[in-house]
């Protein structure tokens, strides 16, 4: 089974062929090579990896990034739909006010929009999180009844609904209007002191 | 010459195999000096090897430098089941091939000269020039350079079984382990790298057979 390569060692091609392989590859590696490979050796000691040891330092690395990915603040996922606005429930005969179209003003001096955006910043400085609370602390029955969804009921000839008073009023904290002037705009400064709402009671 | 092949082969005889094994058995203990002897052994044909996969004598004593410390790191995982030899040869082999088909090599044989032949023995001085006269010396040296140029032609497929065939180093069924091919492969590769090399003499006006 230790059969060798044959050798043609007569003239012709195929003595051409066999000496020009040898003399490919007749060469040795450099002198001391023993002594440069124990030296590397000793330079980069042996680590003998195993299946096993792989395995444990994945799964400690793995133990780690899912500790440091807990540990991460998520951001706070955006709500699906906005949240709803409160609602005030009008008596019934009151006409709804139809929103005015916001009046075409020409364009404002820069000072005068910064003015502008500040008070705008002020304003919604505002924590949005009172504001979902109100949106949150609506009935759902409640919610039903301003929609005109609840069933009245008829009781001694007096119309009875389920409707009952919300919980807190509303209140509106002060704001404070500065002065602003332009060329042809002047407006003083104001004060809008605290409103409170206070809850409506059911018609009679 | 057939005597004189086999002094020159660095193939172990079967005796030897067994002492690889037991140095081998030493090294897994922990034993570097062992492990010394094994180097010394075996870095002829591990280097010879590498070199049939680069052509290249300094790239070739670097990967033979790698293959012994790889095995060195991996000498536990060793079970015995081939040669020791067997075993190094085919790391030897994977570590010149990796090379071969490294990005930096190809970038540094392209932009250097090829590597030159001083260092290599000057094979005219070695010709036995007794039944020859100046210019059949002087053809059949022009032929084996030739042959040598032709050599690098071939596919690789082709080049590395005919060196490492020609070397004189394994047997075929170590070249057939480090091939990863079949023995009958091997010989057929062998056999079509002459065929070609034949074609490709008889095609520039060297067919003496």
């Amino acid at each position: 089974m230790t059969e060798r390569p044959r050798r043609f060692d007569g003239d012709g091609t195929d003595a051409a062929i066999d000496r020009a392989v040898r003399e490919i590859m007749h060469r040795d590696a450099a002198p001391g090579f023993r002594r440069r490979v124990l030296a590397r050796l000793e330079r980069e000691p042996r680590i003998a990896w195993t299946w096993g040891q792989f395995g444990l330092i994945a799964t400690a690395a793995a133990v780690v990034l899912l500790a440091v990915w807990a540990r991460t603040p998520q951001p706070l996922q955006q709500p699906v739909s906005e949240p709803r606005r409160a609602e005030l429930v009008r008596p019934v005969g009151e006409p709804t006010p139809t929103p005015t179209p916001p009046a075409t003003t020409p364009a404002a001096p820069s000072d005068v929009k910064r003015e502008a955006r500040a008070v705008a910043g002020r304003r919604t400085q505002t924590p949005t999180s009172d504001r979902r609370v109100t949106a949150a602390s609506i009935d759902p029955a409640e919610e039903r009844l301003e929609r005109g969804d609840a069933n009245p009921r008829v009781s001694d000839g007096r119309v009875e609904t389920t409707r009952r008073p919300s919980g807190d009023p509303l209140s509106i904290p002060p704001l404070q209007i500065r002065p602003l002037e332009t060329g042809e705009i002047r407006m003083k400064s104001m004060t809008v002191g605290p409103l409170v709402v206070v809850p409506l009671l059911p018609p009679r | 010459m057939r005597a004189a092949e086999s002094t020159d082969c660095v193939t172990g005889a079967e005796p030897a195999e067994a002492s690889d094994l037991d140095l081998v058995r030493r090294a897994q203990a922990g034993d570097a000096d062992a492990f010394g002897e094994l180097v010394e052994r075996n870095r002829r044909a591990v280097f010879r090897a590498a070199l049939a996969a680069l052509g290249s004598a300094a790239e070739a004593d670097d990967v033979a430098q790698d293959a012994f410390v790889m095995a060195y790191r991996k000498i536990t995982s060793f079970r015995g089941d081939a040669a020791f030899r067997t075993w190094l040869l085919a790391i030897a082999w994977r570590k010149a091939l990796d090379r071969r088909k490294s990005l930096t090599r190809w970038l540094r044989i392209t932009a250097a000269p090829p590597e030159a032949d001083a260092d290599a023995p000057n094979w005219i001085e070695h010709m036995p020039a007794d039944q020859r006269t100046q210019e059949e010396d002087l053809a059949a040296a022009q032929l084996q350079h030739k042959v040598k140029l032709l050599i690098r032609t071939l596919p690789r497929k082709l080049r590395d079984a005919i060196l490492l065939a020609g070397s004189g180093d394994y047997t075929y069924e170590q070249i057939s382990h480090i091939l990863g091919v079949p023995v009958g492969t091997v010989k057929w590769r062998v056999s079509e790298a002459r065929r070609v090399l034949k074609q490709k003499l008889a095609a520039v006006g060297h067919a003496h057979d």
